[in-house]
């Protein structure tokens, strides 16, 4: 295991993986500060590129860019309070309060500061984790994958945005979405109405694109000829003292430790994992007390970024060794293994271990870069947040379209793309979030397929699915998931009766209109 | 004077236009060649393909590119081949059985009629593996486990639409066993499964795990086929599916077709290219590497063959599926 790492860092160490981790990290910084687009969909628009790219390298320039984004996110939250990625949004409550008073160097110093530590945590837990669950999963069976992508798609939808009705609708249509075309198991073709092009399903590269790529630039066509006023145009990075990071290290350890466990969770991902940490050091803090958070404390920034990069590597548990996505870019980055020609799954680390340790080294090396371009270059990044980023639309919807295209060599995905983004920008909207639909389209297969499966196996026994400790296990949490949102939808609905409810107040309202803006 | 000089140059120059008139014909490939696999790069067909590919560029000294047309299942790629120009420069390469089996068990655009064919260059038989601790050899064994416990055992096959579902099928069939059929999403979840023991045989394209063989994970219980072809001598005696009242041909015959209205002296061009390369050192060093040596079966051989596989897959249908 150990060898394979090394193997892995050693190989890592030339001048052409690490420029492509570089170029990706650069990217990802980039997109990641520009408000409304995000990594899931730099990844997207640079998919017909890494078609033509090694696989290694292919998934080093994603990784990069996936970690590069969580960084960048927190610019635009400090700087202008529209936070650049949904992740970043819990950022803005302190960073930009920090960077009003005068402070905007140092607000981004603990941001880069909390961003490499919970990076490299997330990363130490990945490499720690990813081996030793890769060589136990590759013992479970069909029944053990569905439990845990459907404990997962509970959690999707418990976790957006707070309405698990509106998750759990996106959820369903997503699973609408990959229900179509011929089915495996029985041989029926299901809802592709004799059109040939629809009798194998949709293709999952254009469903991305559509919402991914498409729904983004509708959403943003409002901020066309608009350029943003940064709140300080003093802007050099200024890291904190060793001593002044250190003695907050409550603060972003406990984030990262939110990180990581919430990415390894399947489905939920940075943009849970930082409200949550963030909640958590506000109410376990004395000095500052709590009422100072939202001020400009550091511990505000430390806990949601550190958080945000440690769910880099969480996400990396579930996608590696189960073949499950912990987040919507992992989500991608699942579907153009497939498309390299990988079979994603729990036989990946023993059929390509070395794309494994590749992309875990890829993970550390980008921190590192990340670090130092945030140290010494933030400026530079920072600069393009005073441009119209309407300049990016144009290319933004070439690439996506050629992306799609590129999938299957054909034009009808193109359409599927155009139809999933024009209704992901109205279902966006409505306060739905794709997220939920591109998940519930990833893991729905997953999920029918291996639940069959498993019914095939034990000639049509349910019991299968509670035949052994982990299986009831899962049962259980799964269970006590969807019991705890009824109750909790229950007592809401209960409240918002009552005009002085405890969960609304001046910041519950800047929360949700925070995850709003980050949303887009 | 003058006119004197002009006669030889006007000639030469008649000459030099008319020289390659003859030759036309001969001069096929007159530009890029495409190959459109109307399956995902990376799988085996992709990568017969790739390597044929190869070949024959070196011979023909023009491009020959794959396509990967699989937009609705591979619809796209037999779709565009059939209508294309019938020139000889865009060829469809399909295994014999993953062209018959869409046409014989789903309701797709195209017909084996749409489609000339050129020749075959590789051949592959199904067989049929066990992990090694269901402690079985041969297959023999599984037919008589499956009599004592009527339904228990399960068969894993790649998909319902696949020469591994028909084989599954007459075999259970001829020999009244009953044993459940798995079908999963592919050839490489049903790797996993065999590998990890979760169904009693597995029936899938031969050379896939032969490195399990070769390691003894994995047990070759019989072959839908020959496989003297192989390149791994333990299991060059395998029993073929005769042995156990099925005499029926199971497997994959890779070959090139180009649409049906092309003219038979191009297709004879292509042909006469695509034979020189299937039997080119090139090709054969690559399929030293993948497991099986190349065949060359002309075009009349090949499409006679696939006209009786589909007849056999159909007689198994009507038989024991439907």
């Amino acid at each position: 295991m150990l060898e394979g790492l090394l193997t892995a860092l050693a190989e890592i160490a030339a001048p052409a993986p690490l420029f492509v981790i570089l170029t990706g990290t650069a990217l990802g910084l980039l997109v990641g500060a520009l408000p409304g687009l995000s990594s899931p969909m730099a990844i997207i628009v640079l998919l017909p590129i890494t078609y033509k790219m090694e696989t290694l390298a292919a998934f080093q320039l994603m990784v990069g860019i996936y970690v590069g984004t969580k960084l960048g996110g927190s610019y635009a939250s400090i700087l202008l309070r529209t936070p650049g990625t949904p992740a970043a949004a819990c950022t803005a409550l302190d960073g930009f309060p920090m960077a009003e008073n005068g402070r905007p160097g140092e607000a981004i110093g603990y941001s880069v500061m909390a961003s490499t530590a919970g990076g490299l945590v997330g990363w130490l837990a990945a490499v720690s984790f990813v081996p030793f669950i890769a060589s136990v999963a590759l013992h479970s069976e069909p029944a053990d994958i569905a439990l845990i992508g459907i404990a997962g798609l509970v959690l999707v939808s418990a976790f957006v945005r707070g309405s698990m009705v509106r998750g759990l609708i996106g959820v369903l249509l997503g699973l609408l979405i990959a229900s179509v075309g011929f089915d495996v198991q029985d041989g029926v073709e299901r809802y592709s109405f004799n059109n040939p092009m629809l009798s194998s399903g949709i293709s999952f590269a254009a469903v991305l694109v559509g919402f991914f790529g498409l729904t983004v630039v509708l959403a943003d066509l409002d901020m066309v000829g608009r350029s943003s006023e940064l709140v300080s145009t003093k802007l050099d990075t200024k890291l904190p003292r060793f001593i002044d990071f250190f003695k907050r290290w409550k603060a972003w350890t406990i984030g990262t430790a939110y990180g990581v466990v919430v990415g390894a969770i399947p489905g939920v991902g940075a943009d849970g994992s930082t409200w949550l940490s963030y909640a958590t050091v506000r109410n376990q803090s004395k000095d500052p007390p709590p009422e100072a958070f939202g001020t400009g404390v550091p511990e505000g920034i430390l806990a949601p970024e550190s958080s945000n990069n440690a769910t880099t590597g969480g996400t990396m548990i579930p996608m590696l060794t189960l073949g499950i996505p912990g987040d919507a870019s992992t989500a991608i980055m699942l579907g153009a293994m497939v498309l390299h020609g990988l079979s994603p799954g729990v036989t990946l680390m023993q059929d390509n271990a070395p794309l494994v340790y590749g992309i875990l080294a890829a993970i550390l090396v980008a921190n590192i870069l990340m670090f130092l371009i945030g140290w010494s270059a933030s400026r530079a990044f920072i600069m393009v947040l005073r441009r119209d980023r309407a300049l990016l639309f144009p290319f933004i919807i070439v690439f996506a379209s050629i992306g799609a295209f590129a999938a299957d060599n054909d034009v009808f995905p193109v359409y599927v793309a155009i139809v999933c983004g024009v209704a992901g920008y109205f279902l966006e909207k409505r306060g739905f979030s794709v997220v939920t639909i591109v998940l519930g389209a990833v893991l729905g297969p997953i999920i029918e397929y291996n639940v069959r499966l498993g019914l095939a196996y034990s000639a049509g026994e349910w019991s299968v699915f509670t035949d052994t400790w982990p299986r009831k296990v899962l049962v259980a949490v799964i269970a006590l998931l969807i019991v705890n949102e009824v109750i909790r939808a229950f007592r809401s609905r209960g409240e918002t009766r009552r005009p002085a409810a405890p969960e609304a107040g001046p910041e519950a309202e800047r929360k949700k209109e925070l995850q709003h803006t980050g949303r887009k | 004077m003058r006119k004197i000089h002009m006669l030889p140059a006007v000639l030469a120059l008649a000459g030099v236009m008319a020289a390659p008139m003859p030759v036309v014909a001969g001069d096929y490939p007159s530009d890029t060649v495409r190959i459109v696999v109307p399956w995902r790069a990376g799988g085996g067909t992709d990568t017969i393909a790739r390597g044929l590919a190869a070949a024959m560029e070196n011979i023909a000294g023009k491009a020959v590119v794959v396509d990967n047309l699989t937009a609705g299942g591979g619809n796209a790629g037999h779709v565009h081949v059939k209508k294309a120009k019938p020139d000889g420069l865009t060829m469809l390469l399909n295994g014999s059985s993953d062209l018959n089996s869409p046409i014989i068990f789903r309701n797709v655009p195209y017909a084996l009629e749409d489609y000339a064919c050129v020749g075959a260059i590789y051949q592959t038989p199904t067989w049929i593996l066990a992990h090694k601790d269901q402690d079985m050899t041969d297959l023999g064994q599984f037919l008589e486990r499956a009599k004592a416990e009527p339904g228990k055992l399960t068969v894993g096959v790649g998909s319902l639409i696949s020469a591994h579902y028909v084989m599954a099928a007459a075999l259970l069939g001829k020999n009244d066993v009953n044993a459940r059929v798995i079908p999963f999403d592919g050839g490489g979840p049903l790797k996993k499964a065999i590998l990890g023991n979760q169904v009693t045989i597995g029936v899938i394209h031969a050379p896939v795990l032969l490195d399990a063989v070769k390691k003894g994970d994995v047990n070759v219980l019989a072959a839908g086929g020959s496989l003297e072809g192989i390149n791994y001598e333990p299991v060059r005696g395998t029993k073929t599916i005769d042995a156990y009242n099925t005499p029926v041909k199971i497997g994959v015959t890779r070959g090139l077709f180009v649409p049906k209205d092309t003219p038979a002296d191009v297709i004879a061009d292509a042909a006469a290219l695509l034979e020189k390369a299937a039997m080119s050192d090139d090709f054969k060093a690559f399929g030293e590497k993948f497991g099986f040596a190349p065949i060359w079966w002309d075009g009349e051989t090949f499409c006679d063959f696939l006209q009786s596989e589909n007849k056999e897959y159909r007689q198994i249908k009507a038989d024991f599926i439907d």
